[in-house]
């Protein structure tokens, strides 16, 4: 599993699980449900790379400011992202998104205003990481 | 089942107290305003939350809940706290993240016989002049510096560039400019993320609706509010700041929860971090807030704008000639510094309104000469399906709410649960047998919208109507409606 909705956590809102071997993949599973809320991402060409990095000690945060960062640029650049390759190093986060600007190719689907901090978790473990984020709509 | 706690005390057949031994910390009690079936049906985010919003540094009187009240992020929607200037403190969550997410209610002379052989083609018009949904550009285009002059004058800034008649400013909740606003709490991200988009309704629950009055229930304020005759054509707008307001508060929830920890506030909820009204980061968040307040005023302004021409296009009118006069416009997701009797005398206290509109009753100095012996036009937004509202605000909000009531009917049930249970383009075949023709940007958008997903607004307006806290004037119903 990649990442799942969640039924039922948010009645007005989105919710999702992520899952990944490690913090990258985990990182990079988020991204694409987040991505996946706003446009059909298969609609979505892969003709322009954004570079992101973070700086951040707390996991958590970490994601919220990663998350963030997607729906800032779907409103400032007009960017929607169907790719992401994710490296995180001690408390650095350093991020390739591909995408292609607003066109009528993209199946777009909702809105999202903001990742919310509610029950915002990441469980780093061994063999598996996990995160569950809720976006507002 | 109902989540409901055992300990809540029946005040009266509409209000209900949860008490200060409830949960520790509690400094003041809980009130919810809801009739029993209402209450019955909240869910237990409700009590939760609202007893966490008890818990604030300097909350006044109560923490409260309006009847459409249900789980939010920190705040519940629908809650409404005071709290004191010195000791209290500023919570984005009690704010939402989109600030000033509000109603705007224009009346036309026109009557469902004549709107209703063009109403296609004026919805289609309206569809493609008022961008709706994910992605989509408003038609203003201006600079930086342009930008920040917006988010401080606020809707004046509309009059002196021909997007607003001067009476519209006078109907607009605080004149259209929350004061105190200053960009430079603002930051570089939240100005580009919000620049493109001023002119759009955005996606979600926002709309821009054509109604029908269905039903007067006070003629004589009715008509002070431009409302004469049954079946009157009236248009609705429900929308905000967009990515100005959401990044604004994304960014101070940040800021918020590292004051928390510096001053070793113990937290209960990441989304109810606050700080202290009076600290640095209060009054920033407090100035950002009123800049992005601002935005959504001109949003709303600007759209109106664009209907008057709409209409004029559409049936070759100059649009004084239809009317298409701001009733008013009211903010749903606020905070605000206002003046209330409490104790005995009055006392400036920030006011948060969570998903809860301002509906100050009569003679209050604040409100337009225009309104001020009637009081305030309130707005309230139903499903699409069910209708809206107009009523008035009353002295007992007043005495009760610190001038606070309820916002439209509220969601009982998931986006996704909706989208299982409805489909898009059967829905809009139905709304359009029941005489409603709507457009929408994407069809499971507009099912995750459909009515059976709401409360029922009657229920809502009825608790507002018998606890006293706003009066119904106009039952509103809806014939055309756009949709991001």
């Amino acid at each position: 599993m990649k990442f799942v909705y969640l039924e039922d956590v948010a009645t007005a809102d989105v919710a999702f699980k992520a899952e990944g071997k490690n913090l990258n993949e985990l990182f990079e599973n988020a991204a694409m449900a987040t991505a996946e809320t706003l446009a059909n991402t298969k609609t979505i060409k892969q003709k322009v790379i954004k570079r992101v990095s973070i700086e951040e000690e707390d996991i958590e945060q970490m994601l919220y400011a990663f998350l963030s960062e997607i729906v800032y640029l779907k409103d400032a650049d007009l960017l929607f992202f169907s790719k992401f390759d994710v490296t995180i190093n001690n408390g650095k986060l350093v991020a390739r998104m591909y995408g292609e600007k607003v066109n009528d190719q993209i199946e777009l689907r909702t809105d999202v205003k903001a990742v919310t901090m509610y029950m915002l978790k990441v469980e780093n473990k061994k063999d598996k990481c996990c995160a569950t984020v809720v976006l507002d709509l | 089942m109902t989540d409901v706690p055992k300990e809540i005390k029946k005040i009266s057949d509409h209000i209900w107290e949860i008490p200060k031994t409830y949960k520790k910390g509690m400094n003041v009690s809980a009130r919810i305003y809801a009739s029993e079936k209402l209450l019955n049906g909240m869910d237990k985010g409700v009590f939760e939350q609202v007893t966490n919003v008890a818990c604030l540094p300097g909350i006044k009187k109560h923490a409260f809940c309006m009847p459409d009240g249900h789980w939010g992020y920190g705040f519940p929607i629908g809650g409404v706290a005071a709290f004191d200037m010195e000791k209290g403190v500023i919570s984005p969550g009690g704010i939402g993240f989109d600030i000033n997410c509000g109603m705007r209610l224009i009346t036309t002379n026109l009557s469902l016989k004549e709107v209703q052989p063009k109403l296609k083609p004026l919805v289609d018009f309206l569809f493609q002049r008022v961008p709706t949904g994910v992605g989509a550009k408003g038609f203003l285009r201006i600079t930086e510096d342009k930008f920040k002059d917006i988010i401080t004058q606020g809707a004046s800034w509309c009059a002196e560039n021909g997007y607003a008649r001067k009476e519209d400013i006078q109907r607009i909740e605080e004149y259209g400019c929350i004061k105190g606003a200053d960009s430079r709490a603002v930051s570089e991200k939240a100005i580009k993320r919000g620049i493109k988009q001023t002119g759009t309704l955005g996606s979600g629950n926002h709309y821009l609706e054509i109604q029908t009055a269905s039903n007067i229930f006070r003629p004589e304020i009715a008509k002070r509010f431009g409302i004469t005759k049954p079946n009157q054509i009236v248009i609705m707008v429900h929308c905000g700041s967009r990515g100005f307001g959401h990044q604004v508060a994304s960014e101070y929830l940040v800021t918020f929860n590292k004051v928390m920890k510096d001053l070793n506030l113990g937290v209960k909820d990441r989304e109810l971090a606050c700080a202290p009204f009076k600290s640095k980061e209060g009054q920033d968040y407090y100035k950002a807030m009123a800049c992005a307040a601002n935005l959504a005023f001109v949003n709303r302004q600007v759209i109106l704008h664009r209907v008057r021409e709409c209409f004029s296009e559409t049936f070759s009118k100059d649009p004084e000639d239809m009317g298409l006069d701001l009733v008013y416009d009211v903010a749903h997701n606020i905070a605000k510094v206002e003046k209330h009797n409490i104790d005995g005398s009055k006392e400036e206290v920030i006011v948060h309104r969570k998903g809860a509109t301002r509906a100050f009753g009569p003679g209050m100095p604040e409100l337009t000469k225009l309104y001020r012996d009637v009081g305030q036009p309130v707005i309230i937004g139903g499903s699409m399906e069910t209708g809206s509202h107009l009523l008035v605000g009353t002295e007992t909000a007043m005495n009760e709410t610190f001038g606070s009531t309820a916002h439209g009917s509220g969601r009982t049930m998931s986006r996704t649960k909706a989208k299982q249970m409805v489909q898009g383009d059967e829905l809009q075949r139905k709304m359009e047998n029941n005489g409603i023709y709507v457009k929408a940007a994407t069809m499971s958008g507009l099912a995750e919208e459909a009515g059976l997903a709401y409360k029922d607004i009657s229920d809502v307006v009825d608790t507002l109507e018998k606890s006293g806290i706003s009066k119904r004037v106009v039952a509103l119903k809806p014939i055309g409606n756009i949709k991001g």
